[in-house]
Parts: C-alpha cells; structure tokens; sequence
C-alpha cells in the first residue's frame, strides 16, 4: 500500500490545521463582497471558525461513538455505502476547491505583482509542481513542513504588524460594522472556508496516532487559526477602510504600502508575498492529498500518487482554461460554489446524527440482549 | 546499480527542480534596467501630457559609485505611450519598482488627473503603492532638473531628506499613493500633498537630460526668502485637495497647523511676538489631538491639542510667573485663533484637511446611513471649538514654579 499517511504528532498536527485554516479563510475572500457594506471580517470569520468547530465536533463525535477509522468508513456506517460514496464525492468536491482556489489566487498574484512579464502558465506550472510534489511525497511530508515553516511564518507575520504600530488608526473601522445583517450572514457562510481543514483531518484520522488526538489538535489549531485570523483582519480593518479594502484582491499583500517611514522593513511586500505563498502552498498540498485520499480509499486503491497526479493535472487544466477564455466560466462555478459551501456541512451533520443514534441504538439492543441471556 | 541510479536520480531531479523553483522566469540582467526614482507629469504641448523621468542607470565603468541619474521626457496621452518613445531611445528599460516619488504639476493636479492616473497606470507599470506624492507649483520637468545634483546620484537622499524635513520641522506634509486615494475614496477627509517649487534665483546644474532654458531670475526667491547655494528645486508647504482635485496651497506655517490638527506634527517652531519681546518656541507632539463631535441638529466639533513646548530664545526673560500668567494663554490663544483662521481657509476651498469627517464616521453603525449622510454636504456646517494646552518644558521655567 503506498496511500503515504505515515504518522504524525501534535505539533504537526496543529501546525497544518492553524495553517490550512488562516490561509482559506484569509486569502480567499472575495474583498468586494467582504467589505463593500464595511468590515467586521474579524468577528464573522473568527465566529465561522467557531460555528465550524461544533460542527466538527458532532461528526468526529459520530467517529468516535461509530468507531469508523476515516472519514470514508464514517459515511459508510452512518450512511451505507450508496449513500457513502455521494458523501465522499461531496467531501472531495471541498477539497478540490479550496485547493484550486489556493492555487488560481496565487497563480494571479504572483503572475501580476512580481513575474507580470511571464507567461501565465509558467507561473502555474512554478506553482503546481511542489504542490503535487508535497502531496505524492504524503501526509507526514506535509505535516513536517507545516510543523517546520509554520511557526517561523507566524511569527514573521506578527512582526510585521508590530512594526506597522503607528500606521494604525481605529477610526478606519467606522462605520462599524457596517451591516449587521451582513455580519450575521458572512458568519455562517464562510464557516466554509475552515469546513475543508475539519474534513481534512478527519480524513486521514489514523495518521494523527487516535481518534482523541484528531479532537484535540483539530480544537487546538482551530484556536490558533483564529487568533490569526483575528490579528489579520482586525490589522487590515485599522490600516484600510472598507472602500480601499473592497478594492484589493489582496489586501495583505498590499498592508505595508501605508507607511511613510522610509526602511528596509516596509518594502519586503514581494518577499512577504512568497512567504503566504509557501502557506498556501501547504494548504493546497493538504487538500489535494485528501483528495486523493478519499478517491483512492473509496476505489479501494492501494496507491494514491495517480490520484494526486490526475488531479493535478485537472487543476492546473483549469486554470489555464480559466485563464485564456474571456468568459471565466470555471471561476463563476468556482465563486458560487465558494459563496454556498458552506451547505455542504447539512449532509455530513445529518449523516453524523443518523450515525450517532444508530449506534446508540445498536448498544441499546446489545444490551438488552446481554441483559435477556 | 538500482541502489546507484536511484540516489543519483533524485539528485537530477533535485537540482532540476531547484532551477524551476528559484524563480527565474523570465529573469533580466541588472543592468538591462534603468530605475526610474521620479515620474513627473505636466500638461503637454502637442499630446495632452508630458511625462519626465529621473533615471538611476550604472556608470560607464565597473567602479560602484559611478551610479548617475539622467533625466528624460516625452509627451503622450497616456504614460505608456511616453513610456515607449522614452524605451526607444536609451539602452535600458524602465523598471518602475523603486519609484519612490510622483509628481504633478499644479495644472494636472487642479484638473483631477492624479486619481485617474493612479487607477488607470498603477497595476501596469508595477509603481508600489508607497510612492510618496508631490505637486510642483511650476513644471515638474524644469524641477526635476533641479533636484538632481552631479555630486550627489543618489535621489533617494535627497527624496529621504523630505522625510526628515518633515518629522524635524512641520513645514511640509507627507503622504502615499495608498493614503491619497484612501481619502480620495472614503470620503472621510481630504489630502494635504507636500509642495514643490523652483527658485530661479539659484543656478542649475548640468545634467544629462535638463532643460534648455537656464537663465536665472535674481529676483526669485525660496518661498519668499532670499537665498543662495543649494539646489534649485526645494519643497515647503502643501497643496490642498477636495477629493482628487487640487484646490490651493498653504505656506510652510500653516501647514504646520494642519498637521497639528491632524495629529501628524512631530516638531516645528513658532515665532512669537516683535524686537525685543520676541520669543522662539520649539514646539512638540504631545498627543493625538482629541475630537469630539456632535451631527445632529448639525454639526459641532471641539478639536483639543496638547502640545509640548521649549522656549529656545528669550528665554532668560521668561520666568514662571511670566510664562504662567502672561505668555501660556496668549500663545494657547494665538495657537487657537491660528487653528481656527487655517480651518476656514481649508472650508473655503471644500477641504476637509483636518479630518473631522473620520470622527464622524464612528457616530453610524451602518455603511448605508454613512453614505447617506453625505458629509462633505453637512461639512460647510460644521462649526469647530479649538482648545490647545501648551506645556513648557525648560526646566528653569517649570523649577521656578515649584
């Protein structure tokens, strides 16, 4: 079997979760819907990753009470196998997008604010091959370098909003927060973007060494997740208003450009923009394994590298097409499947609660049969 | 030999992919590039603008410091066209990633053209939204042969010295591509843009690329001073916006005064009083100013300043008593009075320099009742209190009182 799980602790565990979890959350976000009715993007999506956590935690406590080893086996047992196959295809169906749109963002930046005179394609290609180079290489590949490079970004990150302290100004959150209604609606529907790092790991629970662990780590780098995303909205929210920021495809990118000061510090925007890329990267990585994962458990395949290969392939198919046809067809599929993901936790929720009382209805006869004999 | 060819392939592989990774797509050599430091733009003669560049290109010999700058024009109607009449004609191409200022010439700049020329050329031209702002009173080709000195290649020097300027002595604003057109666009309050002129009194050097005409006008002066030595070109004071439209210009004190309200000034001095009596104060932050607002039945505003002080000169006449119970109120009232009288110059020309309208904007919870609200309409209503506390910082002063 070369499905290339391995093993991996705690430290990998929360890194590539925090990770994965900032990274959709953050750079995906369409800014002019974010921000054109003013910006309290760093309560909703701090409260989406909240709403998305109990979610998470009624379908592992489905695997528990099931004891289903994946997120395969889950569906089965909850769903039957027929029923199954639809809900992994559903999961899949996550995954492939929030990889594709973690690749297409940074084909898009990267091509227009530093490799503007390349070809598109060039970039894709630059970008995709490690990609799918991490994802052959396996879960464990990835872990560690989620283990080793995110601590190091995390605090690069934080740095650099400590050094932008005076640039800051409270008052470029008013109005706030702009729509209340559009706080509680943003809320709900980018619990989405956290949905794939939540599957993710329930995916491939048997590489996190327990069923427990996948909880605590899952919690722990939720947690983290949002601490950053609090820190990375709130700081774009007092360096942007909402109109300059419901300009910017993307905004991190552009944080530094505000300050006077002259140094070295404030023009490391290009540099920065290579070091989100190398979360992303780890993100996409993640969510293509899954991917193939999921379809190469549920043909019941021993290898997973074609599955990671052909998918791939798929995607970087994509973006070219995307990009050479003036009608952008694949990315309106892409944006409204982004904008309403977030019903895709009703089946898994669903499934999760027909698994849990099946179960429990199955202890309770078991015992009672005990009991009679 | 498998267990050969196995290492020995990833090695391959290894080093073939660190090649497709490190980025070099594309590359050009270093000195296939000129850096543009400057763009200025003035209305054109045949086309509609005429876009002039201050050029950082290596020397003719291999030794570091013989770095020059050139500078060079063409007119287009859009920068792009300027752009390619330029390319055709030196041995390098344009790279505009360390563009590090941005001109205007007043007539562009009263016509609105800046926020035009943000949105239409900055994606392309691959300008870093940091580029530092500037409207030049005269033509910003003649000014851009007077900022390049033959002894000193290094603009960004001399474009850092504006910074010092500023953070020294107030006379002169600062402010970004991003920071304009985020006042341009939240209508929130309105840019102050640092000055340029041209004294012609100062003869200009001979630089690649400068303009023909290099008479000299004795009666030219810097900002009304005499002056000799230096360079021709120099900055001081603002030019005033409503929206993206430049509407007037403000000397160095008052624009002293704006950055006072504004929360921007960090250092200044004030000259006080005639002959004898005459006092020299050195004049510091002491704190964001704190404005309270009120929108309804109209708009009320207090603006109050604090402001650290040091008397620098006449002070062996200025004991505590003096300084408490004379000078203290008359400065607080002059500095008050000098508030108010910039604020009404600033609403005279639609400005809102002072920024009330982001205090303003903390009074709504909703983006729609904001915009509703219009406040550039509500803004000529507005009637402003100033309050400023100055508090002295010379010890013998302050000793004295106990």
């Amino acid at each position: 079997m070369r499905l290339n799980e391995g093993k991996i602790g705690k430290q990998e565990s929360v890194s590539l979760i925090a990770i994965a979890m900032v990274a959709a959350t953050t750079y995906l976000l369409d800014s002019e819907k974010a921000y054109s009715k003013g910006n309290s993007t760093f309560i909703s999506l701090v409260l989406s990753i909240v709403i998305s956590a109990a979610a998470f935690m009624l379908v592992w406590y489905a695997m528990k009470r099931t004891g289903a080893r994946d997120l395969n086996d889950l569906f089965d047992r909850c769903a039957g196998k027929a029923a199954g196959s639809v809900l992994s295809a559903m999961a899949c169906m996550v995954f492939l997008l929030y990889a594709y749109r973690l690749t297409a963002k940074f084909c898009v930046v990267i091509h227009s604010s530093v490799f503007s005179f390349a070809q598109y394609e060039s970039v894709a290609m630059w970008i995709i091959v490690p990609i799918a180079f991490a994802a052959i290489s396996g879960f464990e590949c990835i872990g560690r370098l989620a283990k080793i490079l995110g601590v190091l970004l995390g605090v690069l990150m934080l740095f650099g909003f400590a050094t932008m302290i005076s640039s800051f100004d409270l008052t470029r959150l008013a109005p706030f927060p702009g729509s209340i209604e559009k706080t509680a609606t943003d809320t709900v529907a980018r619990s989405a973007d956290s949905i794939a790092a939540f599957l993710g790991i329930l995916c491939v629970a048997p590489a996190m060494q327990g069923i427990e662990n996948v909880r605590k780590n899952g919690l722990l780098g939720a947690a983290i997740a949002a601490v950053f995303v609090f820190i990375i909205q709130f700081a774009l929210g007092i360096t942007f208003t909402y109109t300059d920021l419901a300009d910017m495809t993307m905004p991190l990118y552009m944080l530094k450009m505000v300050v006077m000061r002259e140094s070295y510090l404030f023009r490391l925007d290009q540099m920065n923009l290579f070091f989100y890329m190398i979360t992303a990267v780890i993100s996409a990585a993640f969510f293509l394994y899954a991917t193939a994962l999921m379809l190469t458990r549920r043909t019941e395949g021993e290898d997973v590298r074609p599955a990671v290969v052909s998918i791939s392939a798929l995607i970087l198919a994509a973006l070219r097409v995307d990009h050479r046809f003036v009608s952008g067809i694949i990315q309106r599929i892409v944006d409204f499947s982004y904008d309403y993901a977030y019903v895709i936790w009703a089946p898994f929720i669903i499934a999760a609660v027909i698994g849990i009382i099946r179960t429990m209805a199955k202890q309770k006869r078991r015992k009672a049969d005990e009991t009679r004999a | 030999m498998k267990r050969v060819l196995k290492p020995i392939s990833a090695a391959i592989s290894l080093l073939l992919a660190l090649a497709a990774f490190s980025g070099c797509i594309k590359y050009v050599a270093i000195d296939e590039y000129g850096y543009v430091m400057t763009i200025g733009i003035d209305k054109g003669e045949t086309l509609a603008y005429r876009y002039c560049f201050i050029i950082q290109v290596e020397g003719d010999t291999q030794e570091a410091s013989d770095a020059k700058n050139i500078v060079v024009s063409a007119e287009g109607n859009t920068i792009h066209e300027a752009i390619n009449i330029v390319e055709v004609s030196v041995p390098f191409q344009l790279h505009f990633g360390r563009t590090n200022y941005l001109l205007f010439s007043k007539d562009v700049a009263q016509t609105g053209y800046i926020t035009r020329f943000i949105g239409e050329s900055f994606k392309n031209l691959g300008v870093r939204r940091s580029t530092k702002l500037m409207v030049i009173l005269d033509n910003c080709l003649e000014y851009c042969s007077g900022i390049v000195s033959k002894n000193n290649p290094n603009t960004s020097k001399r474009q850092y010295s504006i910074l010092r300027e500023y953070s020294s002595e107030g006379l002169t604003p600062m402010t970004n591509i991003a920071l304009f057109t985020q006042n341009v666009n939240a209508k929130r309050g309105d840019n102050i843009v640092t000055l340029g002129a041209i004294d012609y009194s100062i003869p200009s050097e001979e630089i690649p690329g400068s303009t023909s005409d290099k008479s000299i006008d004795p009666n030219s002066t810097t900002a009304g001073i005499k002056r000799t030595g230096g360079l021709r070109s120099y900055y001081m004071g603002c030019a005033v916006f409503d929206g993206g439209i430049m509407k007037g210009v403000l000397n160095g004190g008052d624009t002293e005064t704006i950055l006072m309200a504004k929360g921007l000034f960090h250092n200044g001095r004030l000259t006080y009083g005639e002959g004898e009596d005459q006092i020299v104060l050195l004049l510091k932050n002491g704190g964001m100013p704190k404005v309270d607002i009120s929108l309804e039945p109209a708009p009320k505003g207090e603006l109050s300043l604090v402001l650290q002080c040091h008397v620098e000169s006449g002070e062996l006449d200025v004991g505590y008593e003096k300084w408490n119970d004379e000078l203290k109120p008359r400065l607080e009232e002059y500095m008050c009075n000098e508030l108010k009288r910039v604020f009404e110059l600033c609403r005279s020309m639609n400005s809102d320099a002072y920024e009330i309208g982001k205090y303003a904007a903390m009074h709504f919870s909703s983006v729609e009742d904001w915009e509703n609200y219009n406040w550039k309409e509500r803004y000529s209503e507005l009637e402003m209190q100033f309050n400023v506390s100055l508090y002295i910082e010379n010890e013998e002063i302050n000793s004295l009182g106990g």
